[in-house]
């Protein structure tokens, strides 16, 4: 049986810009870029030495960011950008133990938005010498925020510097779909003076293209091992992406001793995959998500709580030990969003049995979309004479992987052992994921087992 | 490790002498013992008529040229570079870049005009060697002169010519050598490229960054300077010491995460050498990474310098589906892309490749790639849970 490793890093961090997977080595010194079957496709050497291990590797969609802890006490944490095929450190924060903070940390998350542009309404599709864009939603921006727009189909390492990029500055917010930023956009990637274009831009109105892209990031959040002036509980901390300044810190135990984070957002998308396009964010899931015993948590960066959990299968054979998930990174196309877990090993096949990766990282995977993940059965009365008339309501009770009841409309079909077919053969669930049918009673005595079975589990 | 004209042999300098070897079965075809004390030399490199050795000093490195004459390595050249206020030299590779043509017509005993093929290559004021001779009664004679004049078919030397040389004879000139060092000049954090003189051994230029620190294995091929950096054989523009082009090199050891030492490199007829300490290797026995390890020894593994199919990456969106479910229900199927690259990431047009799976069905089950070196297929999902293997194999 050939071993389940994939990328095979040797560091505990990565991430991935949907194509490839990335991983910061410290012993190498460089940005190394894997696909799925662990073949390198590039190594970027970095320009600044890294001494200490990475924890913690995040991709913006134009930016690498890098956590790593400091000998001695604090943190770092790195901004890195591909320029002519180096990994060039753009800035570097470095956070030192003071009397209140005590900084120690196995993760973070980049709070980032991947948008698109919109049709401009001002009678243009093009960018070329306009100050107000349309952008598919502006639900997160706020005047000072530097948007970076990139031809469609660049690729990563040509996102910095190149002419296929231009960054703006946002001077107001004017509707849901549009900004005024601080200057005319200059910007010429297509190198006809047009600027980037939205969906209709040289196309029909019926065929859309995927129009450019237009990437914000907005804070860093960091698990800190310690709350401040409180090490017996651990902290998010909100840190200003630009300046490195602490903004906020939100304390728990549930925020300690966390190893495996990124940043997640459910996005709306227009059209179907591969040409998904006009990018809005669904009732606003933004969310870090950390790794706790066997679950993820999802912490809403706009409700500020914890607001969903999902169960992942991290469980060793002995049905006890788990797998330690060293970082995350999340890939794949709405709906289908792929949750990777950075491990050194992992359990699987009948029986289950551990295969460990010694000191090489692999992933494995969660699927995020949500899936009938659970059904609890039951029976009122649960005891009927066979009288061959009396029934007794059949209850299925359908839930997904994070614990909430699936919503209406799933296909539940229904089987008993009698011999006679006497439940109700399908049903569909209520609003509250309930589906009912009814057992009739025969007329032997007999211990009757009656099954629910949804063949489509996707919700 | 360094190569000669002929390809068919590789030299190493150890234990005071220079090795020549077949390459093919190493077994030793000569050994010239140098003419001074040589100690351990780091690196070794041919310029088309010279070996140049790098040796590791207390505080800084020495760079020699040697000569091979009558089967004694004979010292022409020694510069020694000690760390001062300015730089701390400390280096383990580096490489001599050279130009090189033929003589187009006999050159005669007593002349300074040089007839060559391309005398575009040269510079006024390059020091150039001819030979070694093959005219009879001048056999194996080497002339070296300085050029002050040239047009489009000559070279003129300062000096006439010792000896007479044959049509097809090599004319050759560096001008520079290039070291890795671990410093900058001015700063200790970041490497660079220092640049000097070959002839003088005077320090003309540098180029500094990190990555051109702890380099180990580098060499001189086609104008290029190619030197190993990670996971990537980088190309830099002989003369401006501009990044030219990247190529992927699989040095990953057998866990397929550590990068191997790689301790030389040579370059010849579009092969790429690389000085290893083992050779790794995929098992399909096994169906595991596995390697053969050479002890205190090093051999040479080779990789091609032209495109050829490198990557296949195979993408499955979304690379988690539904199980194939009773009649009338949806079930779930993936979109496979096949993207095929040449060691350059170039993505390689036209290349045939043929899909299959340990389960379910891919269609279509063969196609040929597009011009971004695309193919695109389906697959459908299988009827119970499990993980399953989609391979595509470009013929």
């Amino acid at each position: 049986m050939a071993s389940r490793q994939n990328i095979r890093f040797s560091s505990p961090n990565f991430t991935t810009d949907g194509e490839y997977f990335y991983s910061l080595s410290s012993s190498g010194n460089a940005l190394q870029v894997k696909t799925d079957d662990g073949t390198t496709a590039f190594s970027y050497p970095c320009d600044t030495t890294i001494t200490n291990t990475v924890n913690s590797l995040e991709y913006d969609g134009v930016y690498f960011w890098s956590l790593e802890n400091r000998t001695g006490g604090g943190f770092i944490i790195r901004k890195w950008a591909i320029d002519a095929y180096v990994c060039k450190q753009i800035i570097a924060f470095t956070f030192t133990n003071t009397a209140v903070h005590t900084y120690s940390a196995n993760d973070f998350a980049v709070e980032h938005y991947s948008l698109s542009l919109k049709d401009n309404i001002h009678g243009s599709d093009y960018t070329y010498g306009q100050q107000d864009i349309n952008i598919s939603d502006t639900s997160m921006l706020a005047p000072g925020d530097t948007l970076t727009f990139v031809r469609k189909g660049t690729s990563t390492q040509n996102r910095y510097s190149s002419s296929y990029v231009e960054t703006a500055t946002v001077q107001t917010v004017l509707d849901t779909d549009t900004v005024r930023l601080t200057g005319l956009m200059t910007g010429d990637p297509y190198g006809d003076l047009k600027g980037f274009r939205g969906p209709s831009a040289a196309f029909s109105a019926t065929e859309h293209q995927p129009p450019d892209l237009v990437y914000v990031t907005k804070a860093l959040w960091v698990l800190n091992d310690n709350a401040p002036s409180d090490v017996t509980k651990g902290a998010m901390y909100k840190i200003n992406h630009k300046t490195g300044a602490n903004i906020v810190q939100y304390s728990g135990t549930q925020y300690k001793d966390i190893k495996g984070a990124t940043f997640y957002t459910k996005y709306v998308v227009a059209g179907s995959y591969p040409n998904q396009y006009n990018t809005t964010i669904s009732g606003n899931e933004q969310y870090v998500i950390f790794v706790s015993g066997s679950s993820v948590l999802f912490f809403n960066v706009y409700s500020l709580e914890i607001s969903k959990s999902l169960a992942i299968n991290n469980v060793k054979a002995d049905l006890t030990s788990l797998w330690v998930i060293y970082d995350m990174t999340v890939g794949g196309f709405e709906p289908n969003i792929t949750l990777y877990r950075l491990q050194l090993g992992t359990t699987y096949g009948t029986p289950a049995a551990d295969e460990s990766w010694s000191s090489t990282y692999s992933y494995e995977k969660t699927i995020l979309r949500r899936v009938v993940n659970s059904i609890a059965m039951t029976a009122e009365p649960t005891i009927l004479p066979a009288d061959g008339v009396s029934t007794s309501v059949i209850t299925a009770v359908v839930r997904d992987q994070y614990n909430n009841v699936a919503g209406s409309g799933v296909h539940v079909v229904w089987t008993d052992d009698s011999g006679g077919s006497r439940v109700t053969p399908t049903s569909d669930t209520n609003a509250f994921g309930v589906a009912y049918a009814t057992y009739t009673a025969g007329t032997i005595e007999d211990d009757i087992k009656i099954t629910a079975t949804i063949a489509n589990g996707l919700l | 490790m360094a190569s000669d004209r002929t390809n068919s042999y590789f030299y190493t300098a150890s234990g005071g002498a220079l090795y020549q070897k077949n390459k093919v079965n190493g077994n030793v075809v000569s050994l010239f013992p140098a003419n001074f004390t040589l100690g351990t030399v780091h690196s070794l490199q041919f310029d088309g008529v010279y070996y140049w050795t790098l040796e590791r000093q207390t505080s800084g490195v020495l760079i020699r040229k040697w000569e091979i004459v009558s089967g004694i390595l004979v010292q022409r050249s020694i510069f020694s570079y000690v760390s001062d206020a300015m730089i701390d030299y400390d280096a383990y590779s580096f490489s001599v870049d050279y130009v090189n043509t033929t003589l187009s017509a006999v050159a005669y005993i007593g002349s300074s005009t040089v007839p060559v093929i391309d005398s575009s290559i040269f510079n006024v004021g390059d020091e150039v060697v001819l030979g070694p001779s093959t005219y009879s009664g001048y056999t194996d004679k080497k002339h070296i002169g300085t050029i002050v004049s040239k047009d489009a078919t000559n070279i003129y030397l300062d000096v006439p010519l010792s000896y007479t040389f044959n049509v097809g004879n090599g004319v050759y000139c560096s001008r520079y050598f290039y070291l890795f060092n671990k410093y900058a000049p001015f700063t200790t954090s970041m490497g660079s490229l220092l640049r000097f003189n070959a002839s003088s051994g005077v320090l003309t230029s540098f180029s500094s960054g990190t990555i051109f620190s702890d380099v180990k294995a580098s060499c001189f091929y086609n104008d290029k300077i190619l030197f190993v950096k990670g996971n990537e054989l980088i190309y830099l523009s002989n003369g401006t010491m501009f990044l030219y082009r990247h190529m992927a090199i699989d040095n990953l050891g057998k866990d397929r995460a550590t990068t191997l030492n790689t301790y030389a490199i040579v370059a010849h007829s579009d092969v790429l050498y690389s000085l290893r300490d083992r050779y790794v290797f995929y098992d399909s026995g096994v169906d595991e990474w596995d390697e053969e390890v050479w002890s205190s020894q090093y051999n040479y593994v080779s990789s091609s310098l032209l495109s050829q199919v490198y990557f296949i990456e195979v993408k499955a969106t979304p690379d988690i589906i539904h199980v194939v479910s009773p009649p009338g229900v949806p079930t779930s199927t993936s979109d496979i892309t096949i993207h095929v690259l040449d060691q350059y990431r170039v993505p390689l047009s036209g290349k045939t490749v043929n899909l299959s799976t340990d389960e379910g069905t891919v269609v279509p089950i063969t196609g040929v790639t597009d011009s971004n070196g695309e193919i695109t297929a389906v697959y459908n999902g299988t009827t119970t849970e499990k993980m399953v293997e989609i391979t595509a194999t470009v013929v």
